[in-house]
């Protein structure tokens, strides 16, 4: 067995359960190292995924399906055998379109009404998601959807890498956007926004992220002991008296304070590190509909197949009993 | 290439030495910093290459731009199917990653990558250049120091100090530089 294991990562809350298993010394403790390596965009992941610079990934959902529906050259598959959380995102409108709205009016009336004066002065409305095939992107399209927005005609949709997101907002780019924790509440203390649902109040399908790893490596002895760790790691994360701790680790990895990054581990908009881990079909049945809703995916890829294809229960379940532990409640 | 106009590439980067180099290859250079709009610039530029730093964080937003429109300049470097296995290696490992438009031909493309590594392992050989003559810079003072903590402690003049640390070097089988450092370490401890 190989004694390092490179892991991609993007800086958010949802990629706790990694660092965590790297902060435990769980692989230290195994004998092997973790080496976590920092993102700066989900392409740059995708690209470390596809050419072998890393073994596997806290990683969107989309990029894995994408692969196994053939999307990337070189057919290099990729696939998951484990969920890393559920939940975790949340939708924040900037000031610009609180400023713009009458008071007196629900929240769906007064945006009708700013998407009908935008489109008139010719600056539509514009929302963003971190990627072309992410749930922030389906959640997004499904909340301005209830209050009665079209896509294309009454707002348009750009894509803002998490990091940035904060700054998009301040400097007026976007309106909004949907993006995952802890950004929300970063723009949130900055003044610069309120939340107005998040992932839990939407109860869309849950999947978040996933370890995404390639073909090959699916059935290694490493990718089992990667799995072990992180089933340590949620367990010890879905402890609520862990999160103290789980806190001051994530305020060193994202750089920014404890208390901006609380919402997104016990608060309201919290990630869910304790749900099941098994990978399921549905939900990634689910993405790819909606991914080819949205025109990011050929006619007939959007089937029960490619979604059994990625989200692999099987090698779940195998080394998962292995280690004999138990599905959390 | 027989396209009447110039091959127009957008560069994100701070790096102004790249543009001049593909300025001189002919191609058309617009240069931007990090934070820009590049919904805007690809709209406004209609670039037929986009050149930017692997990890950076807009590329996002790039790969949303080309998964609009094929008119909009796709992903090339680590995704093409022409590239060499080892062009896109050594491109990854040396920080280019480029977007480039359907229209471009492959013999531009690769021009276009192979200025740009070109380019980037001579600013890696500037660096490590750089670097060694930091180390060497600073690893003399630390020598200069040790000379002077040998000279005024045990009372050697100069070149009996040098060739103390060089015997200390020799017998303890590491570099002057390192018995240096040493001298000085054990001098810390006593104070």
């Amino acid at each position: 067995m190989s004694t390092t294991l490179n892991i991609g990562f993007v800086a958010l809350t949802d990629a706790l359960t990694l660092i965590a298993i790297k902060r435990l010394e769980l692989d230290l403790m195994a004998g092997a190292e973790l080496r976590l390596k920092r993102m700066g965009s989900w392409a740059q992941l995708r690209d470390a995924l596809l050419t072998d610079e890393i073994h596997a990934a806290h990683c969107l959902p989309g990029i894995p399906l994408l692969s196994q529906a053939d999307a990337y050259p070189h057919h290099v598959r990729l696939a998951t055998a484990f969920t890393l959380n559920h939940y975790g995102n949340a939708i924040t409108l900037g000031n610009s379109v609180f400023d713009q709205i009458p008071r007196t009016l629900p929240l769906d009336e007064g945006l009708q009404q700013l998407a009908r004066q935008r489109r008139e002065q010719g600056r539509v409305l514009t929302f963003g998601s971190v990627f072309p095939v992410s749930k922030h992107e389906f959640e997004l399209r499904h909340w301005l959807g209830q209050q009665g927005l079209e896509a294309g005609t009454d707002y348009r949709l750009v894509v803002i890498p998490p990091p940035l997101a904060v700054d998009a907002l301040h400097d007026g780019r976007v309106d909004g956007f949907c993006v995952g924790e802890p950004w929300n509440s970063v723009a949130v203390e900055a003044c610069l926004g309120k939340i107005v649902a998040n992932s839990r109040s939407l109860g869309l399908p849950s999947t978040e992220k996933v370890l995404a790893v390639s073909q090959q490596w699916l059935d290694s002895e490493e990718h089992a002991q990667l799995i072990q760790w992180l089933h340590e790691a949620s367990r010890w994360l879905a402890d609520r008296n862990n999160h103290g701790q789980a806190l001051k680790w994530l305020s060193q990895e994202v750089k920014r304070d404890v208390r901006v990054l609380e919402p997104g581990v016990s608060g309201p908009h919290a990630v869910d590190f304790g749900a099941s881990h098994c990978p399921d079909p549905a939900h990634a049945l689910w993405q790819l509909q909606q991914m080819q809703a949205c025109g990011n995916l050929p006619a007939l890829a959007a089937s029960e197949k490619i979604a059994e294809q990625t989200f692999r229960r099987d090698i779940y379940e195998r080394c998962s009993s292995q280690f004999a532990i138990a599905e959390p409640n | 290439m027989d396209s009447p106009r110039p091959i127009r590439v957008l560069l994100v980067s701070h790096d102004d030495s790249l543009t001049h180099s593909l300025e001189r290859e002919g191609f058309a250079v617009h240069q931007v910093g990090e934070s820009e709009d590049v919904y805007k610039l690809v709209g406004t530029l209609e670039p037929d290459a986009i050149l930017i730093h692997p990890d950076s964080p807009t590329r996002d937003s790039l790969e949303h731009l080309a998964s609009q429109s094929c008119k909009h300049p796709q992903p090339t470097l680590f995704l093409h199917d022409k590239l060499p296995e080892e062009l896109r290696q050594q491109a990854l490992g040396l920080g280019v990653s480029s977007y480039a438009t359907a229209e471009l031909t492959s013999t531009a493309l690769r021009s276009l990558i192979e200025i740009s590594i070109d380019h980037a392992k001579r600013l890696q050989a500037v660096k490590r250049e750089l670097t060694r003559n930091q180390k060497t810079l600073a690893e003399r003072k630390q020598i200069d120091q040790a000379k002077r903590i040998l000279w005024k402690d045990h009372g050697m003049n100069e070149e009996a100090a040098y060739k103390a640390l060089k015997n200390m070097a020799m017998n303890g089988r590491i570099s002057v530089a390192e018995a240096a450092r040493r001298v000085l370490e054990s001098k810390e401890k006593q104070a």
